[in-house]
């Protein structure tokens, strides 16, 4: 229970007054003095009176939209509270969420000024677990103040708590392959995007996909023959969003501009190809996929909804792929035959050899996989990621890597400055097609 | 016509009690004085129409007359420091539910039996431990029963 300022004043009052009465023996003071703490005496007791009223009217139902997730997952909570506030008393409710838990957005507390009535209120706000257990919504705090005194009430008891929120282990590296080793080399296939239709029916030709070949046509006809399909054109590009870490300082109005950009091309994308895609991230975290969403008004209610700094589970710093690595000791490779000093080529056989140390327990991560996973099933020749360019873009080289793998054309928008530097080596950022400053 | 606000309504009660209690013992200038000081309270609670912790100003402001009108009848004094619980009430929007003129007469009570106890005793030099002593073993019930309370939300047993 804490004395508010006006309660501090009047206590000072009385003191002072009752130390005159001491001093001066004077039973007017000391009536003053002692009706000054009586008085603050019957508002404490009016107070609490009050107060255990409002806390005994608490009624809480909570429910969470998925109680068994995965580390890093996010799921909503919806928390009604009935509960009856004195009149001329201020409350703030907030839920008492663990601390191995993070908001990604809503407010998880409200405040309340006193009427007659018991109202229902309702707190509404998601959350990602950064730890896997089991966690629990404590409870609620109710703070309740009204113009002599301020209290806080941790309601913890078990109607007041739960339910319980599962959450399942997730791994940063998916588990190592039995058949890779140092020698293996990814390679580029070569994939033509095709339709559904059926275009024509030819003679197969050394070098056409073995998989087109039409068994039924061939054996009537003592042939091989090999069906063409229709091609596709004109599909609309997924849009990335890259969103910064809640816990990093980003530029505010550059965040703003880019979640402008984004629904502007949102739209564009649902009136002229009748729907989008669209792919949000926080780093190496997928949090969003939002799959040809055909509705503009539901399109953009889920981009307000997703569209701020987001937590973030797992963090990378400078993580490079197991080609990148090689591409490093290839290169490495050249210089050392090509270079003249003696001190450099020692110096780069050194690094090669710390390389070839890494290379063998560079693991797959779980967000390459899961990205992988994602990116086959998207029917798309073309992605735009948007992205401030804050903190480490590890992520941002990883996702560029795969979709030039999957022959999407890259297209990166980031704000002004980050797009200005100039790219290195004759390649634009990070493996892009384009960079470009969002408007 | 605007309903007269309780708070003004005190304090002209106050104004009138203290002339009726004070001026014929004291018809002189110590009698104005107290009628001045009684205006006080009054004057505060207009001045401080927009001020946010208005009840402190009052009770400040009150003093002096409870302190001048007890120095001649103590029970005078009582009277002054119930208007000018009447007028704080008002301003605190405290006038209104049953529960609200319950505690204004429980203050009442606990007022007129400090002053019957002030009166009774010669010297304010043992009344105020015996006071000090009540509030502490009030403090320390409070206390108890604040506990209680608190571990009866968290779940334990009541």
């Amino acid at each position: 229970m804490e004395l508010r300022r006006c309660t501090r004043g009047s206590g000072l009052l009385a003191v002072l007054l009752l130390g005159g009465a001491l001093l001066l023996d004077d039973p007017a003071v000391l009536l003053a003095g002692s009706a000054i703490l009586a008085g603050l005496v019957i508002a404490y007791l009016r107070f609490d009176y009050l107060s255990r009223d409002a806390v005994r009217s608490v009624v809480v139902s909570r429910s969470l939209e998925r109680t068994r997730i995965r580390k890093g997952a996010t799921t909503r909570v919806s928390t009604d509270i009935t509960l009856k506030i004195p009149p001329r008393m201020h409350a703030t409710v907030t839920e008492l969420i663990p601390p191995e838990v993070a908001v990604q957005d809503g407010v998880p507390s409200l405040e309340l000024t006193g009427s007659e009535a018991e109202d229902i209120h309702r707190i509404r706000y998601r959350i990602t677990p950064l730890v896997h257990g089991t966690l629990p919504v404590r409870g609620i705090s109710l703070a309740l103040r009204d113009l002599f005194f301020s209290a806080s009430f941790l309601l913890t008891a078990e109607r007041y708590s739960g339910p319980l929120l599962q959450v399942q282990p997730r791994g940063d590296f998916t588990s190592a392959q039995k058949h890779s080793t140092m020698e293996t080399r990814e390679i580029e296939k070569m994939s033509v995007l095709s339709g559904f239709g059926i275009r024509t029916l030819r003679e197969y030709f050394a070098g056409d996909n073995i998989r087109d070949i039409d068994w039924k046509l061939s054996a009537k006809y003592d042939k091989l023959y090999i069906r063409e399909y229709t091609g596709m054109v004109n599909l609309p590009p997924v849009l990335l969003i890259d969103l910064p870490w809640s816990g990093q300082p980003f530029s505010a109005p550059e965040f703003d501009r880019m979640a402008g950009a984004v629904a502007g091309m949102a739209e564009q994308s649902v009136r002229n190809f009748q729907y989008a895609t669209l792919i949000v991230v926080s780093g190496p975290n997928i949090l969003q996929v939002i799959e040809e969403e055909k509705d503009l008004q539901q399109g953009m209610a889920l981009l307000r909804e997703w569209l701020h700094p987001a937590e973030r589970v797992v963090h990378w710093y400078r993580i490079p792929d197991r080609s990148l690595l090689r591409e490093q000791i290839r290169s490495l490779d050249q210089r050392i035959q090509d270079g003249e000093d003696a001190h450099l080529r020692a110096f780069f056989s050194s690094l090669q050899k710390k390389y070839r140390q890494v290379l063998p327990s560079q693991r797959q991560t779980v967000f390459s996989t899961d990205l992988a996973r994602l990116l086959s099933r998207i029917t798309t020749d073309e992605m735009v990621i948007f992205s401030l360019g804050v903190g480490d873009l590890s992520h941002l080289r990883e996702i560029i890597r795969q979709s030039k793998m999957l022959k999407f054309g890259v297209h990166l928008r980031m704000p002004s400055a980050a797009a200005q530097v100039p790219a290195t080596s004759g390649t634009s950022h990070l493996g892009a097609d384009s960079v470009e400053a969002f408007a | 016509m605007k309903p007269v606000l309780p708070e003004y309504g005190f304090s002209a009660l106050l104004v009138a009690g203290v002339i009726l209690l004070t001026l014929p013992s004291f018809p002189s200038v110590y009698g104005l004085v107290c009628i001045l000081l009684a205006l006080l309270p009054g004057l505060t609670l207009y001045l401080t129409r927009q001020w946010p912790d208005r009840a402190f100003y009052l009770i400040c402001a009150g003093q002096p007359a409870v302190i001048a009108c007890g120095s001649t009848v103590l029970f005078a004094g009582l009277f002054v420091e119930l208007m000018l619980a009447g007028m704080v009430a008002g301003t605190m929007g405290l006038l209104v539910t049953r529960e609200d003129y319950l505690f204004l007469l429980l203050f009442s009570g606990l007022t007129f039996l400090l002053t019957l106890l002030i009166q009774v005793s010669n010297h304010v030099f043992f009344l105020l431990p015996a006071l000090g002593a009540a509030l502490a073993l009030l403090a320390g019930v409070l206390a108890i029963r604040n506990y209680q309370f608190r571990k009866e939300c968290s779940g334990a047993p009541p």
